[in-house]
């Protein structure tokens, strides 16, 4: 019959138009959603290069007695902002090198109040590696780290005093106070300063 | 043109639409990011360099009480470091650039003086310690070194302008066995007589009335352009520098640097250096001895004199006899027992107190006395 005829291929432009709305409209789904990540984790990353050439960390004072290391941490900012920030601290003989951290236990306080430890999972941290990407702190091993959060109130810097016996020092170079910013409940490296001890290996 | 070229045609052409549309949509999602990073970027590159700019044009050095900025950029001092090694946060103090000043004893409310302070910190980041902002003596020969003469910096050095530094006063005048009437300290500066009478100021404004005429005469005894710390004594409604002798009567004055010096438990050697000046009429001689004494608030004290360190040089000037003392009084610690076991059991601030003696030959003399300069530093175990 010849209207048998028309019939076919109206229901193959409908089916293939079909399926190409539902594969363009999956497309636009999967670009939405592509572009979507990309534009936060672009938005996370400028946030933490802002952060990151703002913050300005430097050792104001350092002392060292037969038991115990002193160093006073002082942090200000390029903008003088109220900021919360987060501290970890390290022990390593490789300069730069994110793979010879080891964590170090200290006590740390600020203007005299004790800062307790928050102890953080290390899959929610993130420090920077030799190649200047960001890599979660899991990467060196760790289950959770022990984090100190601490304000900076403008107009006055911070001042941090970590106070860490000698004991744990042995055979160290370096002491590594990193600093952290929390966005979104996942805490980024945005300065870190190397120690030098004094009384050496 | 055969059906089936005509039929791929179609689809070259449907396959660059579609290769167009996404092209339009991808590249300028990655040109916006691109973009974004870039600007942040940009905008985070000049902060920081401006900033790091700023922060290392900062110097401030000290001169006498007051500490200055001599850079061009604004500095705000937000901490100090005590000399017991306390961080004190202090309410923000801003020195205009080109030569912004403030003195020491407006940082905070327990330091008086230089000698209180350990370290200097700004808003930018920077750590100024105390003794890097001291200027050193002018330099001699001996290239760089040679701006350093008995291992002292020029800050250590009390004398001049920086006798303002410190609280002096004359613990004890007595002149033929009977003390002085109201002695004490003066030095002449900027063509004015300054004296220090609960704190320094100017005599006229302390309500102290000198003999000008007498007193110019000694304003600086030995005239080498550098004044003397003089003692004025007070008869009747006047001061007075000058001591007459009769009968070959003896004068003696205390001076005392308070909080001169801080002196750890572990000092080996203190070393006093000192120039005092003598000047006499006619061809009277006067017998001197010096003595210089550490003490502290409790009154332990240890005392060293003048035997042999330091040199005498006696010459005439205009109608005077001058003679100057100059050289250093040593405290070998670490050697004496006496004053080892006061060191190490008392620590910390001493006043440095200095006697001098004076004889004349003869009677009938006019005889004066001062310190050009005097510096105490200790020596420690490396």
């Amino acid at each position: 019959m010849r209207l048998d005829k028309g019939i076919s291929p109206v229901l193959s432009v409908t089916v293939l138009i079909g399926a190409v709305i539902i594969l363009g409209m999956s497309f636009m789904a999967y670009s939405i959603s592509l572009s979507n990540a990309q534009s936060s984790e672009v938005r996370i990353r400028n946030m933490v290069v802002d952060e990151a050439a703002k913050v300005v960390i430097y050792i104001e004072k350092e002392d060292t007695t037969q038991s115990t290391t002193t160093i006073y941490l002082g942090l200000t900012k390029v903008i003088p902002e109220t900021s919360k920030y987060y501290l970890i601290l390290f022990k390593t003989n490789e300069y730069q090198s994110i793979y010879g951290l080891i964590p170090l236990s200290a006590t740390i306080s600020q203007i005299q109040q004790n800062i307790p430890p928050q102890p953080k999972t290390s899959s929610q941290i993130y420090v920077v590696e030799t190649a200047g990407n960001y890599v979660p702190l899991k990467v060196l091993g760790l289950p959770s780290i022990d984090t100190y959060m601490f304000w900076y109130i403008p107009p006055n810097s911070s001042l941090i005093k970590i106070e860490i016996s000698n004991n744990e020092l042995v055979n160290f170079k370096y002491v590594v106070p990193i600093i952290l910013v929390d966005f979104g409940n996942e805490y980024y490296e945005v300065a870190r300063i190397y120690c030098i001890l004094r009384w050496g290996q | 043109m055969s059906k089936w070229l005509r039929k791929g045609q179609a689809e070259i052409i449907g396959g660059l639409m579609v290769a167009s549309v996404l092209l339009l949509i991808i590249i300028p999602l990655i040109l916006n990011t691109m973009t974004s990073s870039t600007t942040v970027g940009t905008r985070n590159y000049i902060l920081r360099s401006q900033f790091e700019i700023e922060r290392w044009s900062e110097k401030l050095v000290i001169n006498g009480t007051k500490i200055v900025n001599p850079s061009p950029v604004e500095i705000t001092i937000v901490r100090i470091w005590d000399t017991n090694g306390t961080p004190i946060d202090i309410s923000p103090k801003n020195l205009l650039a080109g030569g912004g000043t403030i003195d020491i004893t407006e940082l905070y409310s327990g330091i008086t003086s230089i000698h209180d302070l350990d370290a200097l910190v700004t808003a930018r980041g920077r750590v100024f310690k105390i003794e890097e902002l001291i200027p050193p003596t002018p330099g001699g020969e001996g290239g760089e070194e040679g701006g350093l003469p008995l291992g002292l910096t020029g800050g250590e050095i009390v004398g001049g302008s920086y006798i303002f530094d410190y609280n002096i006063t004359i613990i004890k005048c007595i002149y033929g066995g009977s003390p002085c009437g109201d002695a004490i300290p003066a030095i002449y500066h900027n063509n004015t007589w300054y004296v220090y009478k609960d704190g320094w100021g100017t005599a006229t404004s302390k309500g102290i009335n000198i003999d000008l005429n007498q007193a110019a005469k000694y304003i600086d005894m030995d005239k080498n352009h550098a004044p003397e710390l003089i003692v004025l004594r007070r008869y009747d409604n006047t001061h007075y520098v000058v001591f007459t002798a009769t009968d070959q009567k003896d004068y003696m004055y205390s001076v005392k640097f308070s909080r001169y010096i801080r002196i750890e438990d572990n000092t080996t050697l203190i070393s006093a250096f000192l120039k005092v000046v003598t000047v006499s009429t006619a061809e009277a001689e006067l017998s001197t001895f010096i003595e210089t004494i550490l003490s502290n608030s409790n009154n332990n004290a240890i005392n060293m004199s003048n035997y042999g360190s330091l040199s005498k040089v006696r010459f005439p000037k205009d109608v005077f006899n001058v003679t100057v003392y100059e050289g250093y009084i040593l405290f070998p610690i670490k050697q004496f027992g006496y004053f080892s076991s006061i060191i190490s059991n008392y620590p910390g601030y001493y006043d440095v107190i200095v006697n001098i003696y004076l004889k004349p030959s003869s009677s009938n003399v006019d005889m004066s006395s001062g310190i050009e300069y005097i510096a105490v530093t200790a020596a420690y175990p490396d």
